[in-house]
């Protein structure tokens, strides 16, 4: 009797061990975080791959790696039958030189602020003239349990590494506009 | 002498109690020290889970995606024969045309029949096997007036080691 009173002792010592591994983990992951930079990584990713798709973000996202590249997009269409939850295919074409295409090739994962993949590309030498199928990715995170969850510092340097590129971009296409063109500028579209 | 041994196995038992209970009580104040650290920390831990969740998915399709660059310009230097004596009777790439599960087509011109023999002996060298999956002519023709010659080849590239 009292040797299996022992054994229930000593089993509860273990599970609460376990379980206090498991807690260590969770606290190590957490305490140890840098929350600012945690704060601009998320903001970073929520710019790439935002939680509900935005067409706004997804034509500046195109503008922006136009502008950066010098390849000129002429034309986009977007085939609503082919639009998943997690993705909108959108068609575009447009010109450049070969350096310029290079550049948009070499650069389109996040160069334009939000997260593109390629469907397929049709390129044509000799009129620089390029067809491409590219898709815009959204996601809306759903886990809420921290268990299981591989945590890796170099993940959150990573976008905050984006995060800078972006802005850095950002401020020099700004700086770039009242020069090129000959208009005024209007920080809100939709204001007077 | 029994005496002596019960008594000895009673003592010995009272300080593995004693042990195990004082190791419960340690246990459990380090993991209320832990709880208490983790609630105070409950907005960043649902924050770390988002980021988590988010650049998982962010990775895998970027890994996803295939570098486009790289199979076009495999693709160009594999099909077109070394460019030999006059330059402007070799071939050229009209157009190309590949998709993320690596399967191309690619249209090229030669101008005279001697470039365009060339390109054939060249297409059908062994050794583009180690560039491609599958490789077929799917269509050739003559245009006069100028005269010039274009062949159509389709087929899969076979995956590139280096990723993005």
């Amino acid at each position: 009797m009292q040797i299996n009173h022992f054994f229930g002792l000593d089993d509860r010592n273990k599970k609460l061990n376990q379980e206090l591994t498991q807690l260590k983990n969770q606290q190590n992951l957490v305490i140890n975080l840098k929350s600012n930079q945690l704060d601009q990584a998320i903001k970073t990713i929520n710019t790439l791959v935002p939680n509900s798709e935005d067409y706004f973000s997804i034509i500046t996202a195109l503008e922006t790696i136009s502008s950066k590249t010098g390849f000129s997009i002429s034309q986009y269409r977007i085939s609503l039958a082919d639009i998943s939850k997690q993705s909108i295919p959108i068609e575009i074409t447009g010109v450049g030189g070969t350096g310029s295409i290079v550049n948009f090739l070499n650069g389109y994962h996040f160069s334009g602020g939000r997260l593109i993949t390629i469907t397929s590309l049709e390129y044509s030498p000799s009129v620089t003239k390029l067809n491409l199928v590219l898709n815009f990715h959204n996601f809306k995170p759903t886990k809420t349990d921290i268990i299981n969850v591989k945590f890796d510092q170099q993940e959150i340097d990573k976008f905050v590494a984006i995060g800078e590129t972006l802005s850095k971009d950002q401020v020099n296409q700004e700086n770039l506009i009242p020069g090129q063109f000959n208009y005024p500028v209007r920080g809100n579209p939709f204001g007077q | 002498m029994l005496g002596l041994l019960t008594l000895l196995i009673l003592i010995g038992l009272y300080f593995i109690n004693s042990r195990t209970d004082g190791e419960y009580v340690r246990l459990l104040s380090a993991k209320e020290f832990i709880l208490k650290q983790l609630i105070d920390k409950k907005n960043e831990e649902k924050k770390l889970i988002t980021f988590v969740e988010k650049s998982d998915f962010y990775n895998k399709t970027v890994k996803s995606d295939i570098n486009f660059q790289s199979y076009y310009y495999r693709i160009q230097e594999s099909l077109l024969p070394a460019v030999s004596g006059d330059a402007s009777s070799s071939a050229s790439i009209v157009n190309i045309s590949l998709d993320n599960k690596r399967l191309f087509k690619s249209v090229i011109r030669v101008n005279t029949d001697t470039a365009l023999f060339e390109l054939l002996r060249h297409v059908e060298d062994s050794k583009l096997q180690n560039t491609f999956e599958d490789l077929a002519l799917e269509s050739f023709s003559i245009k006069i007036n100028p005269t010039y010659y274009e062949i159509v080849l389709t087929g899969i590239i076979k995956e590139s080691e280096k990723k993005i």
